[in-house]
């Protein structure tokens, strides 16, 4: 039996609401200044009226729902669920004002791809898209990537003890400083050192391309937030194979990596724990898995002829491997091309890639490098207790930041959040197939990609698509990026809403 | 549990359900209808590409999945004419039945022009908008996403190219004549058409998008809603202290 929520409840998740709300307004008054500069004067009133909206509700939900009450595990989980819906639907508002979504539920549906750093996009005609909607889209995947509810709540709520809770439930369980506020100004410090650096290596390398300096920092800086929030949308519809540059897509690899370590491991390196890189779980995971698709997918591409030199296998075979793993979703050719061109060995092994995923507390979406290495070390473990005599003691160990125990309640937690991901690919997966329009390769593909928040596309998530596939997509990013237990508990609220007892 | 009084409870737990939606929907339905309130604007004849001449294969594209007992390649290439134009659909749906073929490509070209040994990189699109409609900021047709094929352009005929399509300008539209290259080294294994002649179909202009009258009105008017109560609350909250 559920107990149904009260009113203090209900307001204090629409407090917090409210205050991520605000947050929102700061995502779109950016690219506001952006389109004055470039005299986007249309871009710039949808900006406004999106920031207004914003704050508007912000403000009357602070003001009507004021409270001192502390957030409960519970509370925190459905605020994070519905701060992300929430989210996804009012900075849809200026992108569907642009002109360029044929639908609001397009609109939407970008959103929650650039919130969740995904990156599939249902725009159309992106190649004449404003450069501040461009802004903007790219910084709903540096909020999302971020983590928007943490970060805005960070800045505008005292007590790290309270928005805990909200940490956690937004797909972090890493810890890394005793406190949840410095925790949360160690990740943008973080993000800030790499914009900083990662946004002038780009400008450099794109002006070595040959486009002029000014366009050179928007592309840089955008691209920026798409590597290292492992995002995904871009300024040109081709994606990175538009720069024709292997130095852009070295810096990109480099960001996309970054971009794909937990924060947990940063703050390792910064504190000079080089060795922490070889020996944690998830870098070795990660690692493996990635050498190992990798090697599977190049044999692919090889055996059917797609590329024969180690130029194409490389800058064309390895960097979408690469940008699969760490589930950025870039691409240095086009996506048809993995189903007419590519043979069947290497999109599997993509699928495979962008299924697995990057490390918990990262950017990155998919099952995650932690689940990964825990299953397979407990697999190991009972393989061992099979063989070894019975009044032999097992004990699996693993290192994370120190030498840990596999505790049986670990490995039951991920595998059954690695369980949540592999029927949420196959379910999206069928609802594809059931329009008869593709075949499984091609909804298998989509549906992980959309899942995982990998964002590489064989041309399923196109603005043609059917309401329904769309919808279940959206729902498939919000899942994947919230790791499952945020929306149960957000439906679980609703029903105990409704069904539950006083 | 009295069932009696559960029911006043479930209905406003079921309030409280619905008013946040209710405000999504008004708020959307709002957006819509300030969306509508745009004078509607059709594709400008001038920019249509007339009199193109048909794409091969009837310009529908056949997926040949090579690499798979499905691979369609050897009966794909037997039906091409060289010299017949090409699109970015057919090629990225075949890419290995057009190798190395001399064939026309038609598009707008888009973005910069990156210069590299003796010539450089565009981005030419073959989409609607490039070729039937113009850009989507100058109407309301949609028609898709982008195509595009990556274009190796003889530095010679860079020179005479106008203008690159981008947020306010539509780029030239170009009738390259070259070849297919399905991995092309210089490209590092990319899929391009390596130019060999050029000619301008349609120069590159530039277009300006009429300022949204009520958008700027309902975005004034939003801006002042958000600064009274932003204002509102900071008294309340001084009075509080």
């Amino acid at each position: 039996m559920f107990i149904r929520p009260g009113r203090t409840d209900l307001r204090i998740i629409g407090y917090y609401l409210s205050k991520v709300v605000i947050g929102l307004a700061i995502v779109q008054a950016i690219p506001a200044v952006v389109a004055v500069v470039a005299g986007e004067w249309n871009d710039f009133s949808a900006l406004v009226l999106g920031t207004s909206l914003c704050l508007t509700i912000g403000f009357v939900g602070e003001w009507r729902l004021a409270t001192r009450q502390p957030l409960t595990w519970a509370h925190g989980a459905v605020t994070v669920a519905l701060a992300w819906l929430l989210g996804a639907f009012l900075l849809a508002v200026p992108l569907h004002l642009s002109g360029h979504f044929s639908s609001m539920l397009d609109a939407v549906f970008d959103t929650m791809s650039g919130l969740t750093a995904t990156g599939l996009t249902l725009l159309q005609d992106l190649d004449h898209l404003s450069y501040s909607m461009n802004t903007f889209r790219h910084l709903l995947h540096f909020a999302g990537g971020q983590g928007i509810v943490i970060v805005v709540l960070s800045l505008f709520a005292a007590g790290g003890a309270r928005i805990g809770t909200l940490y956690i439930s937004e797909g972090r369980d890493d810890r890394i400083l005793p406190n949840f506020i410095r925790t949360a100004r160690f990740i943008y410090t973080v993000a800030a050192v790499y914009g900083l650096f990662g946004t002038a290596a780009l400008t450099v390398a794109l002006v070595g391309t040959g486009i002029p300096l000014v366009d050179a920092l928007h592309h840089g800086s955008n691209i920026f937030f798409a590597a290292f929030d492992t995002g995904g949308f871009n300024t040109n519809s081709s994606s990175i194979a538009y720069y024709h540059s292997a130095a852009v897509e070295g810096v990109v690899s480099v960001l996309m990596i970054a971009g794909t370590l937990s924060f947990g491991l940063h703050y390792q390196l910064w504190r000079g724990q080089r060795r922490e890189l070889f020996r944690h779980i998830e870098t070795r995971s990660l690692a493996v898995t990635l050498a190992g698709l990798s090697i599977l997918g190049m044999f692919g591409l090889a055996r059917s002829g797609a590329y024969t030199d180690t130029g194409g296998l490389f800058r064309k075979g390895f960097f979408t491997f690469l940008s699969a793993q760490t589930n950025t979703g870039f691409v240095v050719t086009s996506g048809t091309l993995y189903v007419t061109d590519w043979g069947t060995l290497a999109p599997a092994a993509i699928v495979g890639a962008m299924g697995l995923g990057g490390m918990a507390s990262s950017t990155a979406g998919g099952i995650k490098a932690i689940r990964v290495g825990i299953t397979f070390k407990a697999l190991v473990a009972d393989v061992r207790r099979l063989l070894l005599p019975e009044s032999a003691l097992v004990v699996a160990t693993y290192h994370s930041q120190r030498r840990r125990i596999l505790r049986d309640d670990l490995v039951r937690g991920a595998m059954t959040i690695l369980l949540l991901y592999v029927v949420t690919y196959l379910l999206g997966a069928m609802v594809g197939l059931f329009y008869g329009q593709w075949d499984v390769t091609e909804t298998l593909f989509e549906s992980v990609s959309a899942a995982s928040n990998a964002g590489l596309s064989v041309g399923v998530a196109a603005p043609d698509m059917p309401i329904v596939l769309e919808v279940v997509y959206m729902i498939q990013m919000w899942l994947g990026r919230l790791e499952f237990v945020a929306v149960f508990a957000f439906i679980g609220y609703g029903v105990s809403l409704v069904r539950g007892r006083s | 549990v009295n069932p009696a009084s559960e029911r006043p409870r479930r209905e406003h737990a079921l309030a409280v359900l619905i008013l946040p939606i209710v405000m999504l929907a008004l708020v959307f339905a709002g957006v819509i209808a300030l969306d509508q309130t745009a004078p509607t604007r059709v594709p400008a004849p001038e920019m249509v590409v007339e009199s193109l001449p048909a794409p091969v294969l009837g310009g529908e594209p056949t997926r040949c999945l090579r690499g798979t007992s499905d691979d369609r390649v050897p009966q794909v290439r037997g039906q091409i004419v060289e010299g017949s134009r090409v699109t970015s659909a057919l090629v990225n749906a075949c890419p290995a039945a057009f190798e190395d073929l001399e064939l026309t490509y038609v598009g707008e070209v888009v973005g910069h022009f990156l210069e590299r040994d003796g010539g450089g990189w565009v981005q030419v699109n073959d989409d609607d908008y490039a070729l039937r409609s113009g850009p989507l900021p100058t109407h309301d047709a949609f028609a898709g996403t982008n195509s595009y094929l990556a274009v190796w352009l003889p530095a010679e005929f860079a020179v005479e190219l106008t203008g690159f399509g981008s947020a306010n300008r539509r780029g030239d539209v170009v009738e390259l004549v070259g070849t297919v290259v399905r991995t092309d080294p210089a490209d590092g294994g990319g899929l391009t058409f390596r130019a060999r002649d050029m000619r301008i179909l349609a120069p590159s202009v530039a277009f300006t998008r009429p300022i949204h009258v009520p958008q700027a009105i309902a975005a004034a008017v939003l801006s002042a809603v958000a600064i009274t109560v932003g204002l509102g609350l900071r008294r309340s909250r001084r009075r509080a202290r």
